[in-house]
């Protein structure tokens, strides 16, 4: 029998994704469902704000509703994320939680989509009364200047990897059994034995103590791998496309057109004044975000408009999506 | 013909306010959602655009009253009359792009010789209305939709522009349609729940001799089955319809892409139904305009009276409160279709939806006329 609740939107499945309730995921969900789907199924977006927030917002609406979760991929490995997602959907349907799938982007983050030729171009363009070969060549001076950065990363993305692979909370109660058992002849509740439960506590602990002194993470092997890779990167290269922070790459392109071409400063008379961004990195971010609010719908209903003659694999990624949602069962 | 900004004073529920209708990039929207709450002045923004173009556009609508004494924004005074009466004021910021003012100088030169068409060279007009209206020299009131100034001075007949399109075709003053495709006009949806009325609309004529139910014989075209009726004869009578001429289709297409897996199947004659009717399809099951459900009116409604009649490009469309009558699945549906009906229209609607609200926010297309808790 289905979990009845009080579901407080309308929507037949819910996606949840990262980011804000204005962000690049929602957005973007919002119009590709759409025009996709339709309302069959109806699918309601809930941008989460973090990968950890989407296990939570999951407790919450997954008992109502079926969910489809997509994670950013962040420096993950294929491999390794497609451990992770099953590892967390095997521990939701745990809960009773109806997952359709749990996946993570195939690139870094949904940025990261946003930089394909056919999409970037056409709307830096018309935003900034350029051409073609002003936007690559801003995109060449950035990436080599922003390769330490991604690999430096990647660096901690993988000694972070490595400390979850070890965090305790899972580790020490791993086997025990710290909840009652209800005794239907007796109707009472049979508390856990405790002597087993420390005897077990301590074993645990002592394992884990063991684990912990036993991390070996090579940080600054893993900079200098990728640090060599990824120093040279240019425009007709692909792969900062898909494994580089895209966020990262769009924010300083931001910076580098606005800085040359100039924006609006109101939207009025549309005049456009150079910007300068020697600021500090609050001051930057701030002075960035009106600018990547009034890009960010046109990127994405370019991305949408676009999606389907962009790259087999971009296609081949959302067809999949598609087809998860679509074959639920409602 | 696209609107930039409105300012509006002293109108119903607003003060003073100015809305822009332009993105930060200074391209003017093609959707803006205005929401608040109860009595922030989200009707009063469309009404107050409608009574200020009305008049020169020769757009009739009994959806806004004619402005009275009791629209005037007016605070209430300690002990007397305020000394000097405020009066409305509304300030349009419109936009004429290079190819309508191609087209409306060919309309007018061809339709109303006698109209002379200024200068617009960059295709802005300041259009400025007031109320209570001025008076001419003789004492006597000016019409209530006189527009009072325009800058440039000389800019009130490029608002003739559709209006003399539309009856130059129809009389066969000129046989370019395209002309009229491609001027602009307005076109208000009110939020008024008289919908069955709309939909269904008066007989005309009466046949004593059928056994149809007397409202469904012979509608005319003031009705939305009316319109669905007579774009469907066009689309079978004329011998070569072209297909962007085949409205029938548009709204088929339409009607499919924001209700699906419903289906609008067009006006049809069946042996049980000899009179005809717009019918629809869902799951299996057909069912005529006036057993569809009141969401599927409203849709089909937007549909055909962007239509006809002329369908409506580079238009300003004002829709109030679209949610009303709507599942928030098929609102979604409606904001993601609105700009894709017609060429170059500027929608610009009023909501309390939080689909709406999301939908227009992601799209930095959201002016919020107040909050439901205001800061002390």
């Amino acid at each position: 029998m289905p979990y009845l609740s009080a579901y407080p939107r309308a929507g037949q499945i819910a996606l949840l994704c990262e980011g804000d309730l204005i962000g690049y995921e929602a957005t973007l969900f919002q119009k590709w469902t759409g025009t996709e789907l339709g309302t069959a199924p109806l699918v309601d977006i809930w941008p989460c704000g973090t990968a950890t927030s989407i296990h939570g917002v999951s407790d919450a609406v997954g008992r109502s509703r079926p969910i489809f979760v997509i994670e950013d991929r962040d420096f993950r490995s294929a491999d390794e994320s497609r451990e992770d997602c099953a590892r967390n959907q095997k521990d939701r349907e745990r809960r009773s939680i109806r997952v359709i799938g749990w996946s993570t982007w195939d690139r870094c983050e949904i940025e990261n989509y946003l930089l394909e030729p056919d999409v970037l171009l056409p709307v830096f363009c018309e935003a900034f009364g350029c051409g073609d070969e002003d936007i690559i060549s801003a995109i060449d001076e950035i990436l080599p200047s922003l390769a330490l950065f991604q690999a430096g990363q990647y660096a901690m993305s993988r000694a972070r990897r490595l400390w979850l692979l070890t965090d305790p909370a899972g580790a020490l109660l791993s086997g025990l059994s710290l909840r009652p058992q209800w005794n239907d002849r007796e109707r009472r509740p049979v508390p856990p034995d405790e002597s087993a439960f420390r005897t077990g506590l301590d074993r645990n602990s002592k394992t884990w103590k063991e684990h912990m002194n036993a991390i070996e993470c090579d940080v600054v092997g893993d900079f200098d791998a990728k640090f060599k890779l990824w120093k040279s990167c240019q425009w007709r290269d692909n792969f900062w496309r898909i494994d580089w922070a895209g966020k990262e790459i769009l924010h300083w392109l931001r910076i580098a057109m606005t800085s040359r071409f100039g924006w609006p400063v109101d939207a009025e008379s549309a005049k456009r004044e150079t910007l300068s961004w020697a600021l500090s990195r609050d001051k930057r971010e701030a002075q960035d975000r009106p600018i990547e609010a009034a890009l960010r719908p046109r990127m994405i209903n370019q991305f949408v408009a676009k999606l389907s003659t962009l790259p087999k694999g971009i296609r081949d990624e959302f067809g999949r999506i598609k087809t998860a949602i679509k074959s639920h069962q409602i | 013909m696209k609107l930039r900004k409105v300012r509006i004073e002293n109108f119903r529920a607003i003060k003073e306010s100015e809305i822009v209708f332009a993105d930060a990039l200074g391209a003017i929207r093609p959707v803006t959602v205005l929401a608040g709450p109860n009595g922030s002045g989200k009707t009063s923004v469309l009404f107050a655009i409608v009574q200020a173009l009305r008049g020169v556009m020769g757009y009739r609508t009994n959806d806004v009253p004619e402005p009275e004494e009791l629209d005037i924004h007016s605070p209430l005074s300690m002990g007397g009359l305020s000394p000097i009466p405020p009066s409305i004021s509304v300030t349009l910021d419109i936009e004429f792009d290079e190819e309508e003012r191609v087209a409306i100088r060919r309309v007018m030169a061809e339709v109303s010789p006698e109209e002379r068409l200024g200068d617009l060279p960059n295709g802005k007009v300041r259009a400025v209305w007031k109320y209570p209206p001025e008076r001419y020299p003789d004492g006597t009131l000016k019409p209530i939709w006189y527009l009072n100034r325009t800058e440039p001075r000389d800019a009130v007949p490029w608002f003739h522009g559709r209006k003399n399109a539309i009856t130059g075709w129809t009389s066969r003053k000129f046989r370019d349609r395209a002309l009229l495709d491609k001027i602009g006009g307005i076109y208000l949806f009110p939020q008024d729940r008289s919908l069955r009325s709309r939909v269904m609309g008066e007989r005309v004529s009466q046949d004593e001799e059928s056994t149809a139910p007397a409202e469904r014989k012979g509608r005319d075209t003031s009705s939305v089955w009316g319109v669905l009726e007579y774009l469907s004869n066009y689309s079978r009578s004329a011998e070569h319809v072209k297909p962007e001429e085949n409205w029938e289709q548009r709204i088929r297409d339409g009607f499919n892409q924001i209700c699906a897996p419903k289906e609008y199947l067009g006006f049809m004659y069946r042996s049980d139904d000899p009179l005809g009717a717009p019918y629809f399809k869902d799951n299996g099951r057909t069912y005529p305009l006036d057993m569809a459900a009141s969401g599927e009116q409203v849709i089909i409604e937007y549909l055909a009276r962007l239509t006809y009649p002329s369908p409506m490009n580079h238009s300003i469309v004002l829709i109030d409160e679209p949610e009303i009558h709507l599942h928030p699945g098929w609102i979604r549906q409606l904001y993601l279709a609105l700009p894709k009906i017609g060429v170059g229209n500027q929608y610009i609607l009023t909501t309390h939806s939080t689909e709406l609200y999301a939908a227009a926010a992601r799209d930095q297309a959201l002016i919020e006329m107040g909050q439901l808790i205001e800061a002390n």
